[in-house]
């Protein structure tokens, strides 16, 4: 992931936005689109997006904000580099994913949801992602994870830290 | 069990995933024939005549829901695939979308042709980021091959097909909520009627079906509806997926003629029965929101009315197994706490009614229960059925009720009196 402030970015993401809005031309159907690449850009919803958007889309960021706060995945904070999003529904409950959020806690020492002090990433329980054959499983970021044990997890995490450095 | 599998045919060959591949196991050959052999009533006749349900979890019969958008007016007509697949221990349209994504937009494509629709939207949860892919890629082989866009096949057919993202909310399945969503708003369910086929996406007539059911169509268009319905009961025709996962050996994916097979025989023949060293205490047989069977039941046959008759659902077929590995208060715990997370807030019985469910249900994991918290219990659960606005809350009230019925004595283990923790 890149700096949010480079301007590179702004232009291009204004330019994925603009394509959005082409794509979906009937009003507000572009605005879960242009949320996600806002995220997937700047690793989220930078209030610089939510400007882009605004004027690209004519909508208002009252509106914007309203939709995107209904969805568990995007997010309107810095939430970190990289996330780790772990189920704890039924069948990876039943397969050991308290184990998975026990050491990931261990591990980064800081509790769901908070960012670590390196900036590196933060993790949070969800539900079910529908990989219940792979249970337990998870996300890390956009890569589908399981069965998993916990060192399997936390060496993925320990090279996610190591890439965020290296950058 | 001797059956042509239909949905799971050719799914270890992975060249079956690009169109050349599919087409070389006969794929398309239903589109091709539609078009140039088939009027569009034709092709709803077929669908109608295979007794085809819908496999999103309500069975509701595919051929009538799509003759309702059919004589719907107003244009244009819109096919929404729901490909949320949000309903805990499910994960059969991943299956289809990882191996066969272009039998579901062949399915998605005859749809379109047999109601006149000209745009199509397949809604794919966020969840999935390799599936999105894998359908952007496919969408992408079938507009270069002239199975999108204008003038399909040569023929006087055209249709678009948009690949959209949700953001993560399980209501967003629900198929109001899902037109909602891909409307641009956060997910509330709509009132309905009226219905989706009369006005759905942008007040327009639009069939929703799940990816399912729509990749069910290329065979029942190619081989015809006796065809289909010598597999499965008079009722619940053809075959379906069904997916085990949970306390169990093997958890995996099945197709299954509907009423072929008992649950049990799924769960342990095919499914490898239960784990070393543990029980299974009961069977979730449609999903999350459909209510638990224990051992006395599990020898009803998988399809739709013999689940119903056991006050249960076949939902989607997604079966957990539901073993000792957890303490069963905990499990329940978590199981009410999906719909306090998921609820959409917008009535007060589901919104309220979940969070006391979840504080109830944490309350005899934490501490066991006392006499009175059975009560407290079934008065929640009385305020929440057939109060809601949509099934969500409906449904965290009836499993709830399922587990403490059948399981009373395992939920109140530990009791202690008022006072004694
Ligand atoms: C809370 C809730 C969640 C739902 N989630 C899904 C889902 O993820 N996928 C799906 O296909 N149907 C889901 N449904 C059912 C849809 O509302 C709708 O019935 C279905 O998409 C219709 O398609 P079908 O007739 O092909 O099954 C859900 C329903 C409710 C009430
Ligand atoms: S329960 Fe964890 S992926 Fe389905």
């Amino acid at each position: 992931m890149k700096q949010p402030t480079e301007t590179v970015d702004m232009k291009a993401f204004e330019e994925r936005v603009e394509a959005i809005r082409k794509t979906f031309p009937g009003g507000r159907t572009a605005i879960l689109p242009s949320l996600l690449a806002a995220q997937e850009t700047f690793g989220y919803v930078t209030p610089e997006s939510l400007d882009v958007m605004e004027r690209v889309l004519g909508i208002p960021r009252g509106i914007l904000k309203e939709v995107g706060s209904f969805y568990h995945f995007i997010d309107f904070e810095f939430k970190g580099r990289h996330r780790v999003y772990v189920c704890t529904n039924l069948s990876c409950l039943l397969n050991g994913a308290q184990a998975l959020v026990d050491a990931l806690r261990e591990e980064l020492g800081v509790e769901e949801d908070q960012v670590t002090p390196d900036g590196a990433l933060s993790f949070r329980t969800v539900e079910c992602i529908g990989l219940c054959d792979r249970a337990p499983a998870a996300l890390v970021d956009e890569e589908q994870l399981g069965p998993l044990t916990p060192e399997a997890l936390i060496q993925r995490v320990r090279e996610l830290r190591k890439d965020g450095q290296g950058t | 069990m001797d059956f042509p599998k239909i949905l799971t045919a050719h799914m270890d060959d992975p060249d079956v995933r690009t169109l050349e591949g599919y087409v070389r196991v006969g794929g398309y050959e239903a589109l091709r024939m539609a078009l140039q052999e088939l009027s569009p009533e034709d092709v709803l006749q077929r669908v109608k005549d295979s007794g085809l349900r819908g496999r999103g979890g309500a069975g509701f019969p595919t051929g009538l829901k799509w003759s309702f958008v059919r004589q719907a007016k107003g244009d244009p007509k819109y096919v929404v695939v729901n490909a949320d697949e949000g309903e805990p221990g499910t994960f059969k349209d991943r299956v289809i979308i990882d191996h066969k994504p272009h039998m579901l937009l062949e399915g998605t494509i005859l749809a379109a042709y047999a109601m006149g629709a000209r745009e199509a939207y397949i809604y794919l949860r966020w969840e999935y980021p390799a599936q999105y892919r894998i359908l952007e890629q496919a969408i992408r082989e079938a507009y270069e091959h002239g199975y999108l866009g204008e003038r399909i096949l040569g023929t006087a057919f055209s249709l678009d097909l948009y690949l959209f993202r949700g953001a993560g909310a399980y209501i967003c399945g629900e198929e109001t909520a899902l037109l909602e969503s891909l409307e641009g708003k956060r997910g509330e369910p709509r009132l309905k009627p009226p219905f989706p086929a009369q006005a759905g996406l942008y007040g327009k007539p639009t069939a929703v079906n799940n990816v399912e059911t729509l990749a069910s169509v290329p065979a029942i268009v190619k081989h015809g509806p006796e065809w289909y319905r010598s597999f499965g009961t008079e009722k619940s025709p053809g075959t379906k997926l069904f997916n085990v996962s949970g306390g169990v050996k093997n958890p995996g994916t099945w197709e299954i003629p509907l009423g072929s097979i008992t649950l049990r025989e799924l769960v342990f023949d095919l499914a490898g029965g239960p784990r070393e060293g543990r029980t299974i205490l009961g069977i979730i047989p449609g999903g999350l929101s459909t209510p638990i069977l224990s051992e006395e039941e599990w020898d009803t046959p998988l399809d739709y009315e013999s689940m119903a008759a056991r006050g249960t659902f076949l939902g989607a077929g997604s079966v957990i197994v539901v073993d000792d590995a957890v303490p069963l208060p905990t499990l329940v715990r978590r199981a009410v706490e999906f719909y306090a997370v998921e609820s959409c807030s917008k009535c007060t019985p589901c919104r309220e009614g979940t969070a006391w469910l979840t504080r109830m249900f944490r309350k005899l994991e934490e501490v066991g229960g006392h006499g009175e918290d059975r009560q407290i219990l079934d008065k929640i659960i009385r305020y929440m059925r057939g109060k809601t606005f949509c099934p969500l809350g409906d449904s965290a009230a009836m499993i709830s009720q399922a587990f403490l019925e059948k399981y009373e004595d395992r939920l109140f283990v530990h009791v202690a009196s008022p006072g004694s923790r």
